[in-house]
């Protein structure tokens, strides 16, 4: 779960990590009032899920109160990479003296939490990765001790950091762990971490990532309606990617499906989406969501169902993607040529329930290859 | 020969009486595998399908000869239930179990150092050696004995690759499924080692998937320390980056854990990588001839 920028500051306003006073507006009167409370210089932040919103144009700088419900209007008016604006950070603007960056993230490889801190804050740090990899100091820590001062303060004096700064940095990042350790976090981020002119160091930017599996013990965290489809289809258990090609494809397990999404453009054709099942494939409403999940998508042309059965059944599978097929044909929802494929455990017996289908949308094949190039031939490239 | 597990291998069911557990260990029974105890806290004493039941491992122990233990508890109890296992020096624990909270994973995989045990997940489907003993949820009658060894990322994708090595008249000695999660207790490297050293398994078949950089480091372990001839596949090569792929693991992030760069590290260590399950199994018998030559 990714947090927005404000909900990302409470937190850290909790921890006691400095972060600019500011305001969220829903409205550009609120945006208004809130320039005139905050007593001007301020900024205005659309808060959005979406990298680049500033070179996108979702930040701006009003000079008076009036400026500041005209740009509200217009941020609120705006889409940044499909997203719409719903909320603005109002927010005291900062007086800037230097920039960092400090992030901490996951690392799956190493397994354990890996800080992060560069003298050059403000890039994005996966620039940074590829153009001045030397410049990313990076500290390993030691979930079962969390982390030490003494590891940061010698990549402060690696940066050439001023003496004076160590302490304040040192300060945030410890805090900064603590949140992410707490929270369950997958990543968290300030960038540009801010020392102004009068030498406070604050968190002038926040991006905080919550590992999904970690969700259930945190009720604190802000709940969101599910928006897009993606999102929806979480909501039934289904791991959902949008593509932009023509075949839909549902399959079960992670792995099985990206196979299936490259068998699909190794065959000359390209996947409309990503459908993973997961464990509760067995279910007939389970397959009936995932098809109408990826029917949603008006660019299909036809569906591949790619079942490989380790712990279910393929008989069971199969019963559900008639009955699936029945409740749709009644409901007159299904739109387009459906190519089957099932292997694995009592794989003959679900091949010969999906035989018994009269349905005129339901194609089988035995074999994969044929299913690609059969769902291919039937939705066309 | 297989790698972990054998037909001798005693098996501990840690949440037998769930759902899951109770289905997962009816399947590995059927094919042949001896679970001689199951932990069900609340409920020792007891038994199931005629597995005795006890309410802690030290107890389990205590009365039989236990090696390895598979865990179907929920997600929350999980680190504990590994913290059980690993305080009686099991040698191998499988975490079956999806949606473990990565910060609990991280805290297991220090304790994990310096221990004898192999912690195999978690969000893995299990391992299993043909013919004799089957840990996780493997549609068993697909595999039969044989020398090629598979370690994968995924669990469904690895059952097909296996399917067409077993059509390929091959063979399997053991299936194993490191796991989705974006932190697993064992990676390919330490896989790969005991396949190197297993002498029944002439060939090993690497499945991988996008996100991190374990093929990436699988590769350049292939080419200082495994003597035996390696086949791969990577799913994910059409995945657009910054997406969750369905398993947490899998996701393109900052330039890391691209199908290309995990293509060309394995190509660079003389892998070759293959882009259907058929071939998978074709280039596998290929290695297979060259190498008996």
């Amino acid at each position: 779960m990714k947090l927005l920028e404000f909900e990302a500051k409470g937190f850290f306003r909790k921890a006691g990590i400095p972060v600019p006073e500011g305001v969220v507006a829903q409205t550009a009167e609120e945006a208004r009032k809130a320039y005139s409370d905050l007593g001007g210089n301020v900024v205005l932040k659309s808060q959005v899920l979406v990298g680049g919103r500033g070179k996108a144009g979702g930040i701006k700088f009003p000079k008076s109160e009036k400026e500041a419900y005209e740009m509200a209007g217009q941020l609120f008016r705006m889409q940044i990479k499909g997203v719409p604006v719903e909320k603005i950070l109002v927010e005291k603007a900062l007086d800037i003296k230097r920039e960092y960056y400090l992030g901490i993230i996951t690392d799956p490889d190493e397994g354990c939490p890996l800080l992060m801190f560069s003298a050059e804050g403000g890039m994005e740090i996966e620039d940074l990765a590829s153009q001045k990899p030397a410049a990313i100091k990076r500290v390993l820590i030691d979930p079962r001790y969390g982390l030490f001062g003494y590891q940061l303060q010698f990549e402060l004096q690696e940066a050439g950091l001023p003496k004076e700064l160590h302490n304040g940095i040192i300060n945030v990042a410890r805090r900064l762990y603590q949140t992410y350790w707490d929270m369950d976090g997958e990543l968290i981020e300030i960038n540009p971490l801010v020392v102004t002119n009068e030498g406070k160091v604050v968190a002038a930017d926040a991006k905080f990532n919550i590992d999904n599996s970690g969700l259930p013990r945190h009720p604190e965290l802000p709940k969101r309606p599910a928006k897009n489809i993606e999102e929806r289809a979480a909501e039934l258990g289904l791991s959902y990617v949008l593509l932009d090609g023509n075949i839909g494809i549902i399959s079960n397990g992670a792995g099985l499906t990206m196979a299936a999404m490259d068998f699909m453009r190794e065959y000359g054709s390209s996947p409309a989406n990503f459908l993973d099942l997961g464990g509760q494939a067995t279910q007939a409403v389970t397959i009936k969501n995932g098809i109408k999940i990826v029917l949603e998508n008006h660019n299909v042309t036809a569906l591949l169902i790619y079942i490989f059965a380790g712990g279910p059944r393929c008989d069971v599978i199969a019963s559900g993607i008639i009955e699936a097929l029945d409740e749709m044909e009644k409901e007159k929802s299904l739109r387009v040529p459906i190519v089957a494929t099932l292997h694995g455990r009592y794989n003959k017996e679900g091949m010969k329930i999906l035989s018994a289908s009269k349905s005129p949308y339901l194609h089988l094949e035995a074999e994969v290859e044929d299913a690609v190039h059969k769902v291919i031939e039937l939705g066309g490239q | 020969m297989s790698i972990l597990i054998n037909k001798d291998t005693k098996v501990l069911a840690q949440g037998i009486t769930g759902k899951l557990g109770n289905f997962a260990t009816e399947r590995m029974m059927e094919y042949g595998t001896k679970v001689v105890a199951g932990i069900t806290p609340g409920k020792g004493g007891s038994e199931t399908m005629g597995v005795p039941i006890y309410n802690t491992v030290r107890e389990a122990v205590n009365s039989h000869q236990i090696d390895a233990s598979i865990l179907f508890v929920p997600p929350a109890f999980v680190k504990e239930a590994i913290f059980e296992a690993l305080e009686a020096e099991l040698k191998v624990i499988v975490v079956a179990v999806e949606r473990m909270p990565v910060k609990d994973m991280m805290l297991v995989k220090q304790a994990l150092e310096g221990t004898n045990t192999t912690l195999i997940g978690p969000n893995s489907p299990g391992i299993i050696s043909a013919e004799e003993c089957s840990m996780g949820y493997f549609p068993g009658d697909i595999y039969r004995k044989g020398p090629v060894g598979i370690v994968s990322r995924s669990g469904t994708f690895s059952y097909q690759v296996g399917d067409e090595i077993t059509r390929a008249g091959l063979g399997e000695t053991s299936s194993l499924g490191i796991g989705g999660d974006p932190v697993t207790g064992s990676n390919f490297v330490d896989i790969l080692k005991l396949y190197e050293q297993d002498p029944e398994t002439k060939v090993i078949v690497l499945i991988g998937e996008i996100g991190r950089t374990s093929e990436e480091e699988a590769a350049e372990y292939i080419q200082s320390d495994i003597s035996k001839p390696v086949v791969a596949i990577i799913a994910g090569r059409t995945a657009p980056p910054g997406k969750i792929m369905g398993h947490a693991g899998a996701i393109i992030t900052g330039g890391r854990g691209s199908y290309d760069s995990k293509v060309k590290a394995l190509e660079k260590a003389g892998v070759p990588v293959a882009k259907t399950a058929k071939e998978v199994a074709s280039l596998a018998k290929e290695a297979l001839k060259k190498s008996r030559r």
